[in-house]
C-alpha cells in the first residue's frame, strides 16, 4: 500500500477524483442492441450516469467521448449525445477517437485539465456498435454523385454518367483490420502468439478464468452499481458462467485455420455497448455530494513500429514501462491489474514480454526485466474476454471497474493497460487511500 | 375507424404508415424545429390514399359498416356500450360529407358524453388513476426479485417480473420443479417479445435458484409455496436474517392470515401480502395485504413495487378472502344454488353477461377451478364455508375429478378451452330476474366487506372489483351501481329468434375475469 504523494505523475496541482462509472450491459453484435445506434447507446449511458450522480441540469465542464466504428452523420457524437440527456445544454461535448483506447484517453485528457485547474469536472465515455456499421459507396461512385450534384446542365449531367459500371455500386463495409498491413487484428495476434510461443491451452485457460471471475463477480453483486440494466438485458450476453476448458478446447481456430491457436472462445467477439466515467476535482466532489471512489494519478500512451515487424498489440508494454519510469514504481507495486484482453494471446504476450530480459533491454531500454505480476491480482472481476469489447467503451468500463475494486479493497493502487489498433497502447495508474 | 372503435394504440412508426401523422422524428431531433421547418417549407398533408378514398364511397361504406357492427358486437353489447355503434352509424350516413359528419358527430358526442355509460366509464378512469397513485409517495425501486415456489402462481409471478425488466431468481426444492415454470416463461416471452435475442435476454434474467443464493441480494422476496402454515413459517424464519434490511418481504397466500405468518419474524411489521390473481399476465390487480401490525411504509413500498411491474395495487386489510375472493364466493354460490334448483347454467351465465359481466358465474367457477372454489369457501368459513348443499355439490364434483376447465369437465363440458354451451337452455328464463339475484349476492357482500373495513372506502372497493373481476365497467363499480341503478341500462332480454346462439366466443380480452387463489 502506498501514498499517492510518492508518485510523480501529473503536475502536483490537484488530485483527480474518479467518482464512478456506469455502463450498459455489453451485447454481442447483431443481438439485442442490433437496432440501436452509437448515439442512442451513448446518450442513454450518459443519462444513466447523470441519474446515478444526480447531475440533472448541471453543467459538466467537458464530456469527451467517441466511437471507433462511426457514421459520418455522427461527426458531433459527444455533443449530440449530451443534448439527448438531462445534463445542462451548456455542457460541451468533444468527440475523440483513439481506437480501443478511446475512453481511457478521454479520461486522461480530462484528468490533465482537472489537475491543472482548467476544469472542475468531466465525463469520459465511449460507445461502439458493429451492428450499425456504416456501409459506404466506393470512392469512385461517391465522387460521381458529388459531381452530379454540382452539374448545371443536362449535358454535364450525362457526362458524369460516362464510364459508369455497376461494380461501383458494391457497398464497402468497414473492415476490422489494419489498413497498412491488410491483416485483421486476429491475424496480427496469431503472429504475436507464434513469436512469443503462447500455447492454445494457456489462452483457453485465461479465457475460462475471465468468464468464471466475471460470473462470480456478478453473482456477488459487484456489478450492481456498475452495470445498469438496459433494453431488457442486465448482464453481458457474451458471459458464459458454464464455460469449461473442454468446451473451449473444442473450438476451431478462427484466423489461421491450419496452425492457429486463436479461437472464438479465447478472442473477444464483436460487441455493442457503451460506458461512461465521471471525473472531477476534490472540491467539486465535495460541493456536489459526489463520492470519491479513487484517484486517477497518471497515464501514458505509446506506439510501436508494427509495420516493420513489431507485434501490433505490444504497445502497452511500452506505455506501462514508461509510466513506471515516470512514477518511480515497479511493476510489482500494484494491488490490482486491469489488463485488457482483446485476445487471450495478446494479454499473455504482454505478460511474457515484461518477464523477458531481452525484450525489456532492447525494446524498453531497461537493464533488467520488469518481471512477473501476481496473476491472482489480475482482472479479478473478469476481463474483456468475458464481457466483450465494444472498442471505444472498454477504457471507461475498466476505469469504472478498477475504481470499484479499490473501493471494495478500501485502499490500494491499480494499473490499467489497454492495447489499440494501429500499434498503440494506453496505460494508467489509479489509487485509493 | 378501427383505431377509434377499439381504442387501439399505435406507435409513431405505425401512425406514419397509416397516414395519421406526416412526419416522425428521431429521439435525437427536436419537435419544435421539425415543425418550424415543415411550416416554412409549406409542407402539406397528402390526404388519404386511393384505397381509403374508395372505402369511403357509399356502397363500400354500407358493407364495411355492417362488418364493423358485427365485429364490435363481439366485444361490446349496444345496450351497454352505445358509443361505437353511434360512431359507425354517423360515418355510414354522412361519410361522404365532411361538414355534415362533423355536425352529426358533435351531436352524438354530446349525447353520449352525458349518458350513464360514459359517466360509469369516466369513473373507471378516475378509479384507475386512484390506484395508480398508490405507492407514489415511495421511491422504492426493485432490481432483483426472489420468488419462492415455482408452481403456477410463483412461476408466473417470476416470469411477469422478468417481462417488466427485473432480474428474478426462482427458488424451489429441486430443479425439476423449476423447469416447467421456465418453459411457461419462455412461451410467455416468445409471445410478448417476439425477437429471439430479446427472448434469450429475458430468459437470462430468470435464474433458477435451488440453493436460495440470491436471497441476500433481492429487493423483493415473494413467497408462493403451497398453503401450509408450518412450511411457510419455517421459510420466513430462514429468510428474514438473510434479507437486505430494506427489502420487501411478501407472501402470496390467500388462505393464511398475515398475522400468523408474521408471528415468527423478528420484525413482524415488515411482512405484507402481495396477492396476485391467475393468470398473472392478464390480471391487472394485485391485492396488497396489511394487518394491524404491518408497517405502513412496507405497505406503501409494496404498492410502489406493483406500479413498477405495471399492476394496480389495491390495499386490503388481512381478512378471509381479502376483497375479491370474498365477494366472488357468495356470487358463485348463489349461482350454484339457482343451478341446483333447476336453472340451467346457460341461463345464469347469459343473465350475468346481459348485466355486463365479462363472464357468467358458472363458467367463471369452471375457469377458476372447482377445487380452488372449494378451497376459497373453506377459507372464508362462516355462512359460505359451513356445510351447505352447494359445498357438498362441489365437493362431489371435485372428488369425481371434475375440476372445471383444466380437467375438461366441471359444471360444463369443455372442449379446446371453451365451454360447450347450449343456448336453447336459456330460453324462456327471465334474465333480468336472474341477474338481479346474482348481482344482489355480489353487491351485498361488497357492502359487508366495506362495513368490515376490508378496504378503506367505496372507491377502492369499486376499483378492486372492476380490475379484479371485470365487474361491468360501464356501471362504474358495484357500489356506484347500487347508487345509480335507476339511471343505468337495464338487462335486455334476448329476442326470441336467437341468431343461432348469441354467445360470441371470448377473444381473450385484456382483462379477464378469471380469478384464483
Amino acid at each position: 500500500m502506498s501514498e499517492a504523494s510518492n508518485v510523480q505523475g501529473l503536475p502536483p496541482a490537484r488530485r483527480v477524483v474518479i467518482a464512478g462509472g456506469t455502463r450498459i450491459p455489453f451485447c454481442r453484435s447483431n443481438t439485442v442492441y442490433a437496432e440501436l445506434s452509437n448515439l442512442d447507446m451513448l446518450a442513454d449511458t450518459l443519462q444513466m450516469l447523470s441519474t446515478e450522480f444526480g447531475l440533472a441540469g448541471k453543467k459538466i465542464d467537458e464530456v469527451v467521448a467517441g466511437a471507433v466504428t462511426s457514421h459520418s452523420k455522427d461527426w458531433n457524437l459527444a455533443r449530440e449525445a449530451v443534448l439527448s440527456t438531462d445534463l445542462s445544454p451548456a455542457t460541451p461535448g468533444i468527440t475523440l477517437q483513439m481506437a480501443c483506447g478511446t475512453s481511457l484517453q478521454a479520461a486522461l485528457m480530462l484528468a490533465g485539465k482537472i489537475a491543472t485547474g482548467q476544469i472542475e469536472c468531466g465525463i469520459a465515455a465511449g460507445t461502439d456498435t458493429t451492428s450499425d456499421a456504416p456501409i459506404v459507396f466506393k470512392r469512385k461512385f461517391a465522387r460521381r454523385l458529388i459531381k452530379l450534384g454540382q452539374a448545371r446542365t443536362l449535358k454535364q449531367r450525362l457526362q458524369m454518367l460516362k464510364g459508369f459500371s455497376l461494380s461501383e455500386l458494391a457497398p464497402q463495409p468497414p473492415a476490422n483490420g489494419e489498413p497498412r498491413t491488410g491483416l485483421s487484428m486476429g491475424q496480427h495476434c496469431e503472429l504475436m502468439a507464434r513469436e512469443w510461443g503462447i500455447s492454445r491451452e494457456d489462452q483457453d485457460q485465461l479465457a475460462l478464468e475471465s468468464h468464471l471471475k466475471a460470473a462470480a463477480a456478478y453473482e456477488a453483486g459487484f456489478f450492481d452499481g456498475l452495470v445498469t440494466p438496459y433494453e431488457g438485458v442486465s448482464r453481458d450476453n457474451n458471459l458464459r458462467a458454464d464455460s469449461t476448458l473442454e468446451k473451449l478446447a473444442s473450438l476451431k481456430p478462427a484466423f489461421d485455420k491450419k496452425f492457429g491457436t486463436l479461437t472464438a472462445g479465447n478472442s473477444t467477439p464483436l460487441t455493442d455497448g457503451a460506458a461512461a466515467v465521471l471525473l472531477c476535482s476534490e472540491e467539486w466532489a465535495k460541493a456536489n455530494n459526489i463520492p470519491i471512489r479513487a484517484y486517477l494519478v497518471a497515464g501514458r500512451s505509446s506506439a510501436v513500429d508494427f509495420v516493420n515487424g513489431e507485434g501490433l498489440l505490444m504497445a502497452p508494454t511500452v506505455a506501462v514501462s514508461e509510466l513506471l519510469q515516470q512514477t518511480g514504481l515497479s511493476l510489482q507495486d500494484f494491488d490490482c491489474y486491469e489488463i485488457h484482453e482483446a485476445f487471450a494471446a495478446q494479454a499473455l504476450c504482454t505478460l511474457k514480454a515484461w518477464e523477458d530480459a531481452n525484450f525489456c533491454r532492447e525494446k524498453l531500454g531497461r537493464e533488467t526485466a520488469l518481471g512477473a505480476i501476481d496473476r491472482s491480482k489480475m482482472n479479478i472481476k473478469g476481463g474483456s474476454l468475458a464481457f466483450g469489447h465494444p472498442f471505444a467503451a472498454t477504457g471507461a468500463r475498466i476505469l469504472g471497474t478498477i475504481a470499484a475494486i479499490l473501493e471494495e479493497k478500501g485502499q490500494g493502487r491499480g494499473l490499467i493497460s489497454i492495447c489499440t489498433a494501429g500499434g498503440m497502447g494506453v496505460a494508467a495508474i489509479v489509487e485509493r487511500n | 375507424m378501427e383505431l377509434m372503435l377499439t381504442a387501439r394504440q399505435v406507435n409513431a412508426r405505425t401512425a406514419k404508415a397509416l397516414g395519421l401523422v406526416d412526419q416522425v422524428i428521431s429521439r435525437h431531433e427536436e419537435l419544435v424545429w421539425a415543425a418550424r421547418k415543415a411550416v416554412l417549407s409549406g409542407r402539406k398533408n397528402k390526404g388519404p390514399g386511393l384505397v381509403a378514398r374508395i372505402t369511403n364511397l357509399m356502397p363500400a361504406r354500407r358493407l364495411l359498416a355492417q362488418q364493423m357492427r358485427k365485429q364490435t358486437a363481439r366485444k361490446a353489447r349496444p345496450e351497454h356500450y352505445p358509443a361505437p355503434y353511434r360512431l359507425i352509424d354517423t360515418w355510414e350516413r354522412f361519410g361522404a360529407d365532411y361538414l355534415q359528419m362533423m355536425r352529426a358527430e358533435a351531436q352524438a358526442v354530446g349525447e353520449l358524453m352525458v349518458s350513464p355509460a360514459a359517466k360509469g366509464l369516466r369513473r373507471v378512469f378516475q378509479l384507475m388513476e386512484r390506484l395508480k397513485a398508490e405507492g407514489k409517495s415511495s421511491d422504492f425501486k426493485a432490481r432483483h426479485v426472489h420468488v419462492i415456489g415455482a408452481g403456477v402462481m410463483g412461476g408466473d409471478i417470476a416470469a411477469w417480473c422478468v417481462l417488466r425488466g427485473l432480474d428474478v431468481s426462482l427458488q424451489d426444492r429441486e430443479m425439476k420443479y423449476i423447469e416447467p415454470a421456465l418453459k411457461r416463461a419462455q412461451s410467455l416471452f416468445r409471445k410478448k417479445l417476439k425477437d429471439p435475442a430479446r427472448v434469450s435476454a429475458a430468459m437470462a434474467r430468470l435464474r433458477p435458484d435451488v440453493d436460495a443464493v440470491y436471497v441476500p441480494r433481492a429487493d423483493v422476496v415473494i413467497e408462493a409455496i403451497f398453503e401450509n402454515v408450518e412450511a411457510k413459517q419455517a421459510l420466513f424464519r430462514e429468510l428474514e436474517p438473510r434479507m437486505k434490511p430494506d427489502a420487501i418481504l411478501a407472501t402470496n397466500t390467500s388462505a393464511i392470515p398475515l398475522e400468523t405468518l408474521a408471528s415468527v419474524l423478528a420484525n413482524p411489521s415488515r411482512l405484507i401480502g402481495l396477492h396476485f390473481f391467475n393468470p398473472v399476465p392478464q390480471m391487472p390487480l394485485v391485492e396488497v395485504v396489511y394487518s394491524e401490525q404491518t408497517d405502513t411504509a412496507e405497505r406503501i413500498k409494496g404498492a410502489a413495487f406493483c406500479q413498477q411491474i405495471s399492476r394496480f395495487p389495491l390495499p386490503v386489510r388481512s381478512s378471509p378472502g381479502f376483497l375479491v375472493n370474498r365477494v366472488l364466493a357468495p356470487y358463485m354460490m348463489t349461482a350454484l344454488k339457482l343451478h341446483r334448483s333447476g336453472v340451467p347454467a346457460e341461463a345464469l351465465d347469459a343473465a350475468a353477461e346481459a348485466f355486463g359481466m365479462p363472464m357468467g358465474p358458472v363458467e367463471l367457477a369452471d375457469t377458476v377451478g372447482l377445487d380452488v372454489c372449494l378451497m376459497v369457501t373453506n377459507v372464508l368459513g362462516g355462512a359460505e364455508g359451513a356445510a351447505s348443499p352447494e359445498k357438498d355439490f362441489i365437493q362431489s364434483l371435485v372428488s369425481a375429478g371434475k375440476l372445471g376447465k383444466k380437467s375438461g369437465h366441471g359444471l360444463y363440458l369443455w372442449k379446446d378451452g371453451k365451454a360447450i354451451k347450449h343456448p336453447e337452455n336459456a330460453r324462456g328464463y327471465q334474465l333480468a330476474d336472474l341477474a338481479d339475484q346474482l348481482v344482489k349476492a355480489y353487491t351485498d357482500e361488497c357492502l359487508a366487506a366495506l362495513e368490515d373495513g376490508v378496504v378503506s372506502d367505496s372507491d377502492l372497493l369499486d376499483a378492486g372489483m372492476i380490475f379484479g373481476t371485470g365487474f361491468a365497467p360501464f356501471r362504474g363499480g358495484p357500489l356506484y351501481y347500487l347508487e345509480h341503478r335507476d339511471s343505468q341500462a337495464g338487462v335486455v332480454e334476448p329476442e326470441d329468434d336467437d341468431q343461432n346462439g348469441s354467445n360470441p366466443p371470448h377473444e381473450e380480452p385484456e382483462q379477464e375475469t378469471e380469478t384464483r387463489v
